[in-house]
């Protein structure tokens, strides 16, 4: 459901990552500070916080908006996470950092993506005797689960399924 | 895909139908989170709609940030 549209790639990383050092204006910073308190704990919002936002210029209308923008996240959030949906394939066209940082619950649909550098190609998986999944990524040649920062050979991807059927 | 049996496209009625096509024109693919909610086609469309609407006063940009604040809070990658 993120859009593009509003950010380029690199305010929306920095924005994933910490929206409070992200350059974004104090009022941007205080609206998101709100939608966080919001989906964390909202019975302790209080009459101050929303006299925060009063001070930096929102209107009592716009207040409203925030907080059913808010809700209406968690709403969707919730019912999807509930029920085990998956990470739309789609959004592996993000840049690599961006997904990295975007990447804080589920996983994105496991097989489609590599661990390790991120990549949009698909990876390759390998079943093993006992119904485990391996997978390998073809573009950085990473294998995985048992040396993940290695690059693994023909021979070595060949021990790697070897130790897993053991 | 879902914890819960979802409705492919082939087996879609009318109003699943719709929505599906809808999308697919739209982004040129079906959201898996639009599949989760196949068996309640008509809360999706009340769904979009209430969200169309608390858009409809907002700027991009805000609408986005608050999402953002909101589904990192959440640790929702969706």
């Amino acid at each position: 459901m993120l859009r593009k549209n509003a950010f380029t790639a690199e305010e929306l990383e920095a924005i994933a990552r910490d929206f409070r050092h992200a350059g974004l204006s104090d009022q941007e910073v205080a609206v998101m500070e709100f939608a966080e308190k919001l989906t964390l704990h909202a019975h302790t919002i209080r009459q101050e916080d929303v006299d925060k936002l009063r001070a930096h210029g929102l209107r009592d209308e716009e207040i409203l908006d925030v907080a059913l923008a808010a809700a209406a996240r968690n709403f969707w959030s919730k019912t999807l996470d509930a029920l085990g949906t998956e990470t739309d394939i789609q959004y592996l066209d993000l840049e690599p950092n961006v997904r990295k940082a975007l990447q804080k619950g589920r996983p994105f649909a496991e097989g489609d993506i590599c661990p390790f550098c991120f990549s949009t190609h698909i990876t390759k998986t390998i079943r093993t005797t006992d119904g485990r999944e391996l997978f390998f990524c073809e573009p950085c040649q990473m294998g995985g689960v048992l040396k993940p920062r290695n690059r693994y050979s023909e021979l070595e991807k060949n021990q790697i399924l070897e130790h897993y059927e053991r | 895909m879902a914890f819960i049996r979802t409705i492919p496209p082939e087996e879609a009625g009318e109003k699943l139908n719709e929505i599906y096509q809808g999308e697919i024109q739209e982004k040129g693919y079906i959201a898996n989170g639009t599949k989760t909610l196949s068996l309640r086609p008509d809360v999706f469309e009340a769904w979009q709609n209430l969200l169309k609407t608390i858009r409809s006063k907002m700027r991009l940009r805000r609408y986005e940030l608050v999402t953002i604040a909101a589904a990192s809070a959440l640790h929702c990658t969706y």
